[in-house]
């Protein structure tokens, strides 16, 4: 920016300007008058070292962050963590109860006579499978409403 | 018939990188960012972690490379400050600077750096861009999609804020009221 020459420079003329002289966008000629403005105007001069102590203390903060931009060199690129679609939230519900079905059913063919040893009665093979069943409610308590069933068929 | 005004073309705006290559460009530059907006560098490794993060979680579309900095440059200015006032409750309830605030730096750049709480995010964008990047005042309104004006009473407002907190400086209004004259917002 091209400010007037020196000789002429009024304060209106620097302030106008100082947004440039302050970001150090002044073309040599324009600076060298603005800072032969300063050097002569006391009121100028204190608005501006006030704003240039600021922009200074800002600056500071810059070479500061040379020990950080090291570290951040070796910086692996952050992995987006793993989101359940839709699909995955149906399907996880979906296949513990097909799980359960399969058990269920399982439990129902046991109760065949050919999943039963030789030559033992009906009554006592069911007997045994209901102590088991209801040994395994008490052990794991969470499958209870599996051996709800389990037993159930067992106890027919 | 060919007239007499030349034409100019443009080159066009670079495109925007992939995350993974935005990453690797501009990591350490998010990270000048995030110390000059006063992040304590012990923190700010976590802050250009973050920034990144977002980019994958929300994946922006950008128009231009330069788009995509100014998003970047956005998004870690309003992290910076999250994390400070997240971390300013700890300070008062202690009484102590949490340990990561605790890094050897001067009065000034102490006080500038409260001072950036205080600011608009706009003026927050601009000083980063002036003084982190030492982008011109034409090149930050391009960046911003602003007038260079605009852009310089940001300019001067966050210093003047700034030196308001440092306690300095003649701040006469009628020393004021031609810079905000100067340069219309």
């Amino acid at each position: 920016m091209n400010l007037v020459p020196p000789s002429r420079m009024n304060c209106d003329a620097f302030l106008a300007g100082l947004a440039e002289y302050l970001g150090d966008e002044l073309d040599p000629a324009a600076q060298a008058a603005a800072d032969a403005h300063l050097s002569g105007c006391a009121a100028c001069r204190s608005q501006v070292d006030g704003l240039v102590r600021a922009r200074d203390a800002v600056e500071s903060m810059v070479p500061h962050a040379e020990h950080a931009e090291a570290r951040v060199v070796g910086l692996a690129m952050p992995s987006e963590p793993p989101r359940l679609n839709l699909l995955r939230r149906v399907a996880r519900p979906l296949a513990v109860a097909a799980g359960l079905a399969i058990a269920f059913g399982l439990g129902y063919a046991a109760r065949g006579p050919a999943a039963m040893p030789p030559g033992q009665p009906i009554e006592q093979a069911s007997a045994s499978l209901t102590e088991t069943y209801a040994r395994a409610a008490r052990s794991a308590p969470a499958t209870s409403s599996l051996t709800w069933g389990l037993m159930s068929i067992a106890n027919r | 018939m060919t007239h007499g005004r030349a034409t100019t073309v443009l080159p066009p705006p670079a495109p925007p990188l992939g995350p993974e290559a935005c990453f690797i460009a501009h990591r350490s530059t998010v990270c000048r960012w995030a110390c000059t907006l006063g992040a304590d560098p012990q923190v700010a490794p976590d802050i250009v972690q973050e920034v990144f993060l977002r980019m994958l979680k929300s994946a922006p579309t950008f128009a231009s490379a330069g788009a995509q900095l100014g998003w970047l440059r956005r998004v870690t200015a309003n992290l910076v400050i999250d994390h400070r006032r997240a971390a300013r409750p700890a300070m008062r309830l202690t009484g102590e600077v949490p340990q990561t605030e605790r890094v050897p730096i001067g009065a000034d750049a102490a006080v500038a750096t409260a001072a950036m709480d205080q600011l608009s995010e706009m003026q927050r964008l601009v000083l980063v861009a002036k003084l982190a990047d030492n982008l011109t005042f034409a090149q930050i309104a391009a960046e911003l999609g602003v007038a260079v004006p605009t852009v310089k009473t940001h300019y001067l407002r966050a210093l003047g804020a700034i030196r308001d907190r440092l306690g300095v400086g003649d701040s006469d209004p009628g020393l004021r009221s031609p810079v905000q004259r100067g340069v219309s917002s």
